[in-house]
């Protein structure tokens, strides 16, 4: 095995870095403030919106990412009425749809977790203080909540990585999609370390990352 | 006109009756203690009037506008407006955990004070008056008990209010530690802040007090002058309670 093939097959397993981290950056980005969101619901005094909200948390953790990524991707197209709407929805813009939903519902229980936390004090405090509802959660609630969901949130967010790699499934073509193919093009196992070296160098940088967010919720 | 006017007001919580028909008036310059049992509605009564207890009947009115009339509430812009003039001390300080001590005081003030420019000065104003200027870039997390409630009052008086409510603030104190804090009481009662203090110092409730009011189950048993209520109780009730309390 000489450095040329080595560099050979990081280059070509490493051609799927930019479609994973894509997926990666969109589901973090958008399910974080989805999951707030969605946290926000499960406690709203709206009925219907809460029961919508604990509906959707349960639908997303009890079935497998997988089965949700074929169903957006394979399923959707077939639902009478609005199914035309989906049948050209591309490979990528399905599993990001998966991953956001279900990446959400996660956050989620992590968020209604952490606001468990929160003295209702604190409530009161910001009520006396004529802070408004929208002032109380965004600068007083969710700051403390955040310190506690952080270790959960950064258990997740490494989960994530590794999931990126469920566009298996669908066949778009990421890290793992090019370490198979080229495994099977050359029979060799070597591309699928290459692969788990990539995984393993990402996971480095985002938990180093995390410690730091972590340590600016330190108070 | 009294500054305060507390008419008739109810409250139960479910079928349990906390407040019956109390009714009281506070003048400007007013220190009220409020002195009975737990569980006899004292602090349910401060904390209707500031709004984090609904009530079921009765009147509020604030400097002649009403808070609650008849048991219904205004819109919530003058409601808002009403419940700005007025301050809240909790007993379990309540202070916000992720912001230092001047971030406790300037935060919410700047929050619900848009465009004020004298955050800053206030803040280090009032951490003087309470003692606790060179603690301003502490986290609470590393403040004594007594020093949190110093900053809480702090916190509460920022936004100029013109009657504080004090729920029970030294009962989460170390003994030791009580003294500080009504020190600071007793000051904001020699500048003639209008207070109304929910208490089990009888000795704050003795000599800073103008006016005590006792209360028994829901209901204003005795009120009158620090005088009257310690040396010569009307009703047996109060007689029995202090006879009960340390002095």
């Amino acid at each position: 095995m000489d450095l040329s093939y080595i560099i050979t097959t990081f280059l070509r397993v490493g051609a799927g870095l930019g479609t994973t981290l894509k997926l990666f950056f969109i589901t973090i980005l958008a399910s974080l403030p989805l999951g707030f969101l969605i946290t926000m619901m499960t406690r709203c005094a709206v009925p219907p919106l809460r029961w919508l909200a604990r509906c959707f948390v349960y639908l997303m953790r009890s079935t497998p990412l997988v089965l949700q990524l074929l169903f957006l991707y394979f399923g959707l197209p077939f639902l009478p009425v609005v199914g035309v709407y989906f049948s050209t929805m591309g490979r990528f813009t399905a599993t990001v749809w998966g991953f956001v939903l279900n990446y959400a519902a996660y956050f989620a229980e992590i968020f209604r977790g952490g606001l468990l936390a929160v003295d209702p004090g604190q409530y009161e405090a910001a009520k006396v203080l004529g802070l408004t509802r929208r002032q109380t959660i965004l600068r007083i609630v969710a700051p403390q909540m955040l310190r506690v969901a952080m270790p959960s949130i950064s258990n997740e967010t490494i989960t994530l990585v590794k999931d990126t790699s469920l566009m298996f499934t669908l066949a778009v073509p990421e890290v793992l999609q090019f370490a198979k193919s080229a495994v099977s093009s050359t029979g060799k196992t070597f591309p699928f370390v290459v692969a788990g070296i990539i995984y393993l160098l990402m996971n480095l940088v985002i938990t180093w990352l995390l410690k730091v967010l972590e340590k600016r919720f330190d108070y | 006109m009294p500054f305060l006017e507390v008419r008739q007001l109810k409250k139960s919580f479910g079928s349990l009756p906390v407040l019956e028909d109390v009714s009281f008036t506070v003048e400007r310059g007013d220190v009220i203690a409020v002195i009975g049992a737990s569980g006899s509605g004292k602090s349910t009564l401060l904390r209707c009037l500031i709004d984090l207890e609904t009530v079921d009947g009765g009147w509020v009115t604030i400097d002649g506008e009403p808070l609650i009339s008849d048991g219904s509430y205004p819109d919530p812009r003058a409601r808002r407006a009403l419940l700005g003039r007025m301050g809240m001390v909790f007993q379990s300080f309540n202070l916000f955990p992720h912001m230092t001590v001047a971030q406790n005081l300037i935060r919410p003030y700047e929050m619900t004070t848009p465009g004020a420019r004298d955050g800053q000065e206030k803040c280090r104003r009032l951490l003087d008056k309470v003692g606790l200027l060179d603690k301003a870039e502490v986290y609470p997390s590393k403040l004594s008990g007594g020093q949190k409630q110093r900053v809480a009052i702090a916190r509460a008086l920022m936004k100029s209010p013109e009657i504080m409510l004090f729920d029970e603030p030294t009962s989460a104190l170390d003994p030791l530690l009580t003294g500080e804090v009504l020190a600071i009481m007793r000051q904001l009662a020699e500048e003639r802040m209008t207070m109304l203090v929910v208490t089990h110092e009888m000795s704050f409730a003795r000599d800073a007090a103008t006016r005590v009011l006792f209360m028994k189950d829901g209901t204003i048993a005795e009120e009158g002058t620090p005088e009257e209520i310690f040396t010569a109780p009307k009703n047996p009730e109060t007689a029995a309670f202090l006879g009960s309390v340390p002095r």
